[in-house]
């Protein structure tokens, strides 16, 4: 948002289209100043720049990639150790809370997990299949902890990109209609933003199993694995997002609103569908997309309320059940996964800020 | 078994009921365009949808009610207990048992195959008493329940001779239990991975596949032809199919049931009883479990439970059946007994032990010396506040925690302070195994009155540490006396006898808050479905009576 209201100067880029001109703009915002410092300077010099940021872009990769192998390792090593020194026996949990195993059990069951080893070794044993991508065997479901996950993730992606969707559909359907259109729509449109956004999951999906599921019955109540099924819940978990996503684009879009450019648009005769979604939706897309970033992130996780609410398997609920059942391998893979999501995601984001926006590309 | 986590997450009780009424007023009645039948129809599905999904569908890995609930699906086991509680011929034809009571000659029916073509015959039964026995196997319920096996004899195919440690009473009832059901041993030799998703038994269904966190499908056994003689058919089941379903949400469970994706469910919504209740459509099987309640057992080993005058001052000044009528609708039932009422020798002269009485409480705590009493009420002694650390995993019932709360407010008119602690189970297990609590919840779910001696006998306190079952430290010789003779007689009434002096006992010391009975609660569509009933040893479900009407 900073950005667009520093730099004022941009009515041809903003009037270049997204695709085609994107890349020039790129060349001229940032090769313009240091094309300067090379002036006069022999041609084979040019060669040895573009040789420089090649090796540029591969050290920042390489220094993206380094990081996100730190964050990884790191999530990892905290998760494992906060989850070896709270209190609680994982062996007596593996049992079940149940019966009266003996103390043969006990031992034998501690054995097999590699639980009677000091928690050091135990570390490097997790670290050392960690690195060969084998996160140990499920307590609880005695199936590799790959097997677990694999089964449950396409459901969750599923879940999180229908979320992601459904979410942007409605903020767009809020925000470009109404905002700087008075004081009265935007105080209705904010507020609408509001509301969307503090709903709580469950009440939202228990709402929407009440009314559509159960009352009118259009949708299946439970565990539904197709598009019908897949809607409801995407929708519970969308809400509170279109809401965050509204707030945040709104502001961009009335700052843009403002802009010269817009002004020279609407002067050169350009319909308001056409200032809105041609001009301005663009400056509001990038608040838009750093937030899209954070919520693909915490839906992997979040997404555990609409999965119970609405019956359908995902790393969510494995993560929840891990957690209570102290399942350590399950939950530092579950974590793992997370952890790559958001680091994924970020890169992505990363990546589409430049094409956004051109003015970003340095 | 024992020390309960319902995995029911999250509920706002107020929506649930608003939830349930709106379905009550729109659920509609599908089925009445279609041909339904009262006589039993072979085919279709029955779609059933529990709470609790399994960890492991082998019933012997760790020892849960979800794991014991479907392994009577494709289990058979070597003896069957019927509706009155006697206990008659399955897998094993009969049985002789040595005077000493220490030899168990089971003669085998000899026309049974495992669904992996495995024949059923003595080795088997061998091979699962090992495994069973097996630390490997990670057991907590059989390695206990059967655990003064000594060895199996072979002297022919169709005989086993089982000897035993000790004279155990018990033997031929507990081995009714799914949770002791029969499994091929060529399929225990596969190992965990491949055993807990796809056990394989000789029972009347076949588990297909196991989706986890959505489902276990099960086919029908097209060989099966050795149902126990008192069901009320034979041969194969009529259902071709369960999909048996993983429906965490109580509300979500139930409106499944009333928009007819699914035709019966387990542990109906207390708040949706009386929807269930009032809908001709909805059949409503209402039992309890055998075994031990849902208690909170009291800590004897410090103080203040040390002392059984406070104890006793406790339980009189709790008024529970009060408050399960407004937490629970009435759907769960009071019991201040230590044995539910559907056990093997429950005395009913304790049905109304320690009933309500405020002033009882009052003058107890009087003569224990706890008779100051601070600026907010609650009693002291010696300048110290009668304070009671009531531990609860935090991811039990939101309904039970509020009768916990109510169960606060009453007590605290006698002047106990009650704090109530929702620990994670981890945290939970590592205070109960070191002692740290008060009040502690359990429950224990067994077709015998041999509950008692895993609960109170100071046999089952480890003298190591750890994990103790006997749950209030409770160490009285006269008792750990009794119980183990009830074990050791053949006799009937002297068993009786026995068990009955030793809940007396046990009821004296007040060593435990019984709540409620624990339910076995089932609902089903009966314009889908036919022939829905529980299976005896301990009321779970069984489904191979059961017929899909509309196909």
């Amino acid at each position: 948002m900073t950005v667009e209201a520093a730099t004022v100067n941009t009515v041809t880029g903003e009037a270049a289209t997204a695709s085609t001109v994107a890349g020039d703009a790129a060349t001229a915002s940032t090769l313009a100043p240091r094309s300067v410092s090379l002036a006069g300077e022999p041609p084979h010099e040019v060669d040895d720049a573009a040789l420089r940021r090649t090796a540029g872009v591969i050290r920042r990769v390489l220094g993206k990639l380094a990081g996100a192998i730190f964050v990884l390792w790191a999530v990892a090593t905290l998760t494992f150790a906060l989850l070896r020194f709270i209190p609680g026996d994982p062996v007596l949990l593996i049992l079940g809370t149940s019966g009266s195993p003996s103390a043969a059990v006990v031992d034998a069951t501690r054995k097999a997990f590699g639980l009677d080893q000091p928690v050091l070794v135990q570390y490097l044993n997790f670290l050392g299949g960690a690195v060969r991508g084998d996160f140990g065997t499920s307590y609880q479901l005695k199936i590799p902890v790959t097997t677990v996950i694999g089964e449950q993730l396409p459901s969750t992606v599923q879940l999180v990109v229908a979320s992601v969707l459904l979410a942007w559909i409605i903020s767009l359907l809020i925000t470009v209609p109404t905002a700087g259109r008075g004081p009265i729509v935007e105080r209705i449109g904010r507020s609408v933003e509001i509301v969307l956004a503090s709903l709580p999951h469950f009440w939202i999906g228990i709402m929407l199993l009440v009314v559509f599921a159960i009352g009118l019955g259009w949708f299946p109540v439970a565990g539904g694995t197709g598009l019908t099924g897949l809607f409801l819940p995407a929708l519970t978990l969308a809400i509170p997002i279109a809401g965050f996503l509204s707030q945040v684009m709104r502001e961009s879009f009335e700052d843009a609103l403002a802009q010269p450019f817009v002004t020279s648009a609407r002067a050169r005769g350009a319909s308001d569908l056409r200032v809105r979604f041609g001009h301005a939706l663009r400056h509001a897309l990038l608040p838009g997309v750093t937030l899209t970033g954070w919520a693909i992130g915490a839906l992997f996780s979040g997404a555990v309320v609409a999965e119970v609410v609405f019956a359908r398997p995902g790393i969510g609920r494995v993560l929840l059940s891990a957690v209570l059942s102290r399942d350590i391998p399950v939950v530092i893979g579950v974590v793992v996964v997370i952890a790559a999501v958001y680091v994924v995601v970020n890169a992505i984001v990363d990546i589409l800020y430049p094409i956004i926006d051109p003015r970003l590309s340095r | 078994m024992s020390r309960a986590h319902s995995t029911r997450l999250i509920a706002l009780a107020s929506l649930a009921i608003a939830a349930t009424a709106l379905a009550g007023c729109t659920s509609t009645n599908a089925a009445s365009s279609v041909t339904s039948s009262s006589k039993p129809t072979s085919g279709g599905t029955i779609n059933f949808a529990t709470d609790r999904e399994p960890t492991c569908l082998d019933p012997a890995v760790g020892g849960d009610q979800p794991q014991s609930l479907i392994a009577r699906a494709f289990l058979d086991s070597l003896t069957h207990q019927k509706t009155d509680g006697s206990i008659e011929p399955w897998l094993a034809k009969s049985w002789d048992i040595s005077p000493d009571g220490l030899t168990y000659t089971f003669h085998l029916r000899d026309d049974v195959t495992f669904s992996d073509g495995t024949k059923f015959d003595a080795t088997a039964v061998k091979a699962n008493f090992e495994y069973w026995l097996n630390p490997a196997t990670q057991s907590s319920v059989d390695s206990l329940y059967v655990g003064d096996y000594a060895g199996t004899d072979i002297p022919s195919p169709g005989t086993a001779v089982v000897h035993l440690k000790k004279p155990y009473s018990a033997f031929i009832q507990v081995l009714s239990q799914s949770f002791l059901g029969i499994q091929s041993p060529k399929a225990l030799a596969r190992g965990a991975a491949a055993n807990c998703s796809t056990p394989v038994g000789s029972g009347p269904f076949i588990i297909t596949k196991w989706n986890k966190q959505q489902d276990v499908t099960l086919t029908r056994n097209p060989a099966y032809n050795w149902a126990p003689a008192s069901e009320t058919h034979q041969g194969k089941a009529y259902a071709s199919g369960i999909d048996w379903k993983f429906i965490a949400e109580p509300s979500t469970r139930f409106g499944a049931l009333q928009s007819h994706e699914v035709d019966v469910i387990e542990t109906i919504p207390p708040e949706s009883f009386s929807v269930a209740k009032a809908s001709k459509n909805i059949s409503i099987i209402d039992d309890v479990r055998p075994g031990g309640p849902v208690q909170y057992v009291f800590n004897t080993t410090r103080a203040p439970f040390n002392d059984v005058k406070v104890r006793q001052a406790f339980r009189y000044g709790a008024d529970i059946a009060a408050g399960l009528k407004s937490v629970y609708f009435g759907a769960y039932k009071a019991v201040n007994a230590s044995l539910s009422p559907t056990t093997v020798d429950y005395d009913k002269a304790l049905a109304d032990a320690y009933a309500y009485n405020p002033s009882k409480a009052a003058s107890l705590l009087d003569a224990a010396g706890w008779s100051a009493k601070d600026s907010s009420g609650y009693r002291t002694k010696d300048g110290k506040r009668l304070t009671l650390e009531l531990n609860v995993e935090d991811s039990v019932q939101p309904s039970e925690i509020s009768l916990l709360e109510q169960l606060q407010a009453i007590e605290k008119k006698v002047g106990f302070d009650v704090q109530i602690n929702k620990l994670d189970s981890g945290t939970s297990s590592a205070d109960y195994t070191s002692w740290n609590y008060d009040l502690q919840r359990q429950y224990w779910v067994t077709d015998t009155p041999d509950v008692l001696r895993y609960q109170y006998s100071s046999a089952f306190i480890p003298s190591t540490g750890g994990y103790h079952s006997n749950g209030s430290g409770l160490n009285d010789p006269k008792l750990d006396g009794l119980v183990d003779d009830a074990l050791q007689t053949t006799d009937a009434a002297k068993r009786t006898d026995l068990y009955t002096q030793a809940q007396k006992i046990v009821s004296d010391a007040a060593v435990a808050l019984p709540v409620y009975l624990y339910p076995s609660q089932y609902a089903f569509d009966n314009t889908r479905l036919g022939g829905v009933d529980v299976d005896p040893s301990i009321n779970q479900v069984s489904f191979y009576d059961t017929w899909v009407k509309t196909q």
